[in-house]
């Protein structure tokens, strides 16, 4: 498997980030570090570099505050440290906690699983849906029979 | 004629007329007119043709295909801010939301007597408008596919004075799927691989997608055509070279490349290329609403309003793919995860400003472009007075909560009261989760030589037949949603274009 070391990051941050035992989809269930690695293979070398950047920074930044490698801490540390880069006052801490935030969030909520709960539907069939989203072709029509704000 | 990868693999070397670099909303209109005039016309594309199969409701693996870097493209300075450009045939027009709307009087008069531009005051620019509005079916988002999102928005604007009206945008029977960001499967939006490759075409212009310019061949002072290399759209790794042998260059790249293609081609006349650079600042207000609003169907962006406080201010409602455009939204852990219903409620305001910054594009280490803007400090302020308008409108009809994502605020503003504390903070342009989609200037056109490196027919000075056609013209920023002035820009220069010979010798 390529990328051993970000892989085992990533993984830890999803887990972190997406427990499992709440009435929401999991990590697991959304398939957080599969879809993110399939969507890394799809970038461009340069942006993937990036990708790449941001997490062995997410490891570096464990290994100085707390003296052990991101993966050995338990998640509710890891959970803690992925929040202080975000509220940290400076900017490029802030800008590595605000990206894996970003990826993470953006991996979650564009999963299948995290569309079925929501309850995301559409208005139109599209040729390319591998999320088979139910179809609700007056919806519209229906939206605008209710009362708006 | 149109050429895949496929077809391209072993590279190519052709003669035309003319060569096009880029097929977005300023190439594909040079296309179309350079064609019907009677050029053999060339038109080069880096990202492939976007088949209806092939825009994937997987919003970030479409992002990875089909923006240029994967997406994740940032202009640095000030801050790092998000700007996205389409790769792929038609350009960013295939990924936007297909806004058209004119270029406002006051900015019009600024480039007319900033930029000696007195062709901008002549009928020539409106009687292009109209040309391209027709082929592009702009009309008014129709109630029927606002939905609820835009509807929220529209009651929202209303209670802070502004009105607004349903947005014009280049669509045909829009079935508001509110998927524009990743392409329309359905063939609705009239981005340019619809409304004009296909003319232009049909009057002999080909089309090579998977090609990308690397260099604009000169010699003696005279463009003599254009080189490159195959670039496979899925892998990206580059196969054989080709060469486009032509007199005339018509560069279309858009605001980031066009600047980096004419450096690395040594043309800089006067030192201005890339010397310059704008941007529309733009932002999302989320307002967490008390009954569901099914944000994900209704027209992607079908209501805005001018802000009557703000010059160079707009509001519009927006609904994009939920991984990419809530990827700011909330925390993480385990409330996170017990919130997700929420999203059934969301309507966003987003908001678009024309700020006074000062930015450049130079080529980056990688060879791609590199943006920067430095904002001011009271520029971010003006930012800020915007989001706290939207932030009450969305307050006064009834949101719960609106977030605004500024650093140093709450998350969750749930009063009039805190939403005027905003206005209290010590805000720098880092602390703002600013987007840039609307970038131009990297090569502005001026009546005088010292302003900018392109005259106002747009030849690139100091070289004979190279020529600007995209957003990279504009002086400086156009206050509302660039494409359809680029489109026009872009008619009024080709037009001139097909009156003019060139020189032999
Ligand atoms: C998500 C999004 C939403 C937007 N919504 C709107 C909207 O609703 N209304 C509006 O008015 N504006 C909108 N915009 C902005 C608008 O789409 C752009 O301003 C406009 O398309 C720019 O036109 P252009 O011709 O300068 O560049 P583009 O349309 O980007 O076209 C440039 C083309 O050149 C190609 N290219 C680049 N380098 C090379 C090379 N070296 N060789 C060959 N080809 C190359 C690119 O792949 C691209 O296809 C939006 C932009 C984005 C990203
Ligand atoms: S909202 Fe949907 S149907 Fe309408 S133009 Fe956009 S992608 Fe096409």
């Amino acid at each position: 498997m390529k990328y051993p070391r970000a892989r085992a990051v990533w993984a830890a941050a999803a887990e972190a980030a997406f427990p499992e035992g709440t009435s929401g989809p999991s990590h697991r269930d959304a398939q957080v570090s599969e879809r993110f690695w399939e969507w890394h293979d799809a970038l461009p070398p340069g942006s993937a570099r990036l990708i790449h950047l941001l997490l062995w920074t997410i490891d570096l930044f464990a290994l100085v505050r707390t003296g052990r490698p991101f993966t050995w801490l338990p998640p509710e540390r890891r959970l803690q440290l992925l929040s202080a880069l975000r509220a940290s006052r400076f900017y490029p801490i802030r800008l590595v906690g605000e990206s894996m935030k970003g990826l993470l969030t953006m991996t979650l909520l564009s999963s299948p699983a995290v569309m079925r709960h929501v309850g995301v539907y559409s208005v139109d069939a599209h040729p390319a849906d591998p999320y088979q989203l139910p179809i609700k072709r007056d919806a519209l029509r229906v939206l605008d029979e209710r009362e708006v704000a | 004629m149109r050429y895949g990868f496929p077809d391209l693999r072993q590279g190519f070397e052709v003669e035309a007329d003319v060569v096009i670099i880029g097929s977005g909303a300023g190439g594909a209109v040079a296309a179309l007119n350079l064609a019907e005039g009677g050029m053999r016309t060339v038109v080069l594309e880096a990202g492939p043709e976007l088949r209806p199969e092939m825009m994937d409701k997987d919003a970030p693996r479409f992002m990875a295909r089909y923006y240029w870097e994967g997406g994740l493209r940032a202009i640095g300075g000030s801050a790092q801010i998000p700007s996205l450009q389409g790769r792929c045939l038609g350009g960013s027009t295939v990924v936007n939301s297909a806004i058209m709307l004119r270029l406002p009087d006051w900015v019009r008069e600024e480039w007319a007597s900033g930029h000696h531009l007195e062709f901008l005051r002549g009928p020539g620019l409106e009687e292009s408008y109209a040309r391209i509005e027709a082929r592009c079916h702009v009309t008014p988002t129709p109630e029927a596919v606002q939905g609820r999102r835009n509807r929220v928005t529209r009651a929202a604007l209303a209670a802070v004075g502004m009105p607004g009206g349903p947005l014009p945008r280049a669509v045909k029977d829009c079935q508001g799927c509110a998927d524009c960001l990743t392409g329309c499967a359905g063939g609705h939006k009239q981005s340019t691989d619809r409304s004009y490759l296909p003319d232009a075409e049909r009057h002999g212009a080909q089309v090579y997608c998977s090609a990308e310019v690397e260099r604009i061949l000169v010699e003696g002072g005279r463009a003599v055509g254009v080189t490159g290399r195959v670039v496979d759209p899925l892998t990206k790794e580059v196969h054989r070279r080709f060469t486009v042998r032509a007199k005339r260059v018509v560069v279309a790249a858009g605001a980031a490349h066009t600047p980096v293609l004419l450096l690395e081609s040594g043309l800089n006349p006067g030192g201005l290329v890339g010397a310059t650079f704008h941007a529309h600042l733009g932002g999302g207000i989320i307002g967490m609403m008390e009954e569901p609003t099914d944000p994900f169907v209704g027209a992607t962006q079908g209501w805005g309003a001018i802000s009557s406080e703000i010059k160079g201010l707009k509001y519009e409602g927006l609904w994009a793919a939920q991984g990419l455009l809530l990827m700011r939204w909330g925390g993480l852990g385990a409330k996170f995860l017990e919130r997700l219903h929420e999203i059934r409620h969301t309507a966003v305001i987003a908001q678009v400003y024309r700020a006074k910054v000062k930015g450049s594009v130079q080529r980056g280490i990688f060879g791609g472009p590199k943006m920067r803007l430095q904002i001011p400090r009271d520029e971010a302020r003006v930012f800020v007075r915007g989001i706290r308008t939207a932030a009450d409108a969305l307050l006064k009809v009834g949101a719960r909560f609106v977030m605004t994502g500024i650093h140093g605020a709450p998350e969750e503003l749930r009063s009039f009261e805190e939403s005027a504390r905003l206005l209290e903070l010590d805000v720098a342009p880092s602390h703002l989760p600013m987007t840039a989609n609307h970038i131009f200037g990297s090569v502005p056109m001026s009546g005088d030589p010292r302003l900018g490196p392109v005259d106002p027919d747009g030849r690139l000075r100091g070289v004979e037949g190279v020529w600007v056609a995209d957003a990279s013209l504009f002086p400086s920023g156009s206050a509302v949603n660039p494409q359809a002035t680029i489109m026009a820009l872009s008619d009024l220069v080709t037009r001139k274009m097909l009156h003019r010979t060139i020189p032999t010798g």
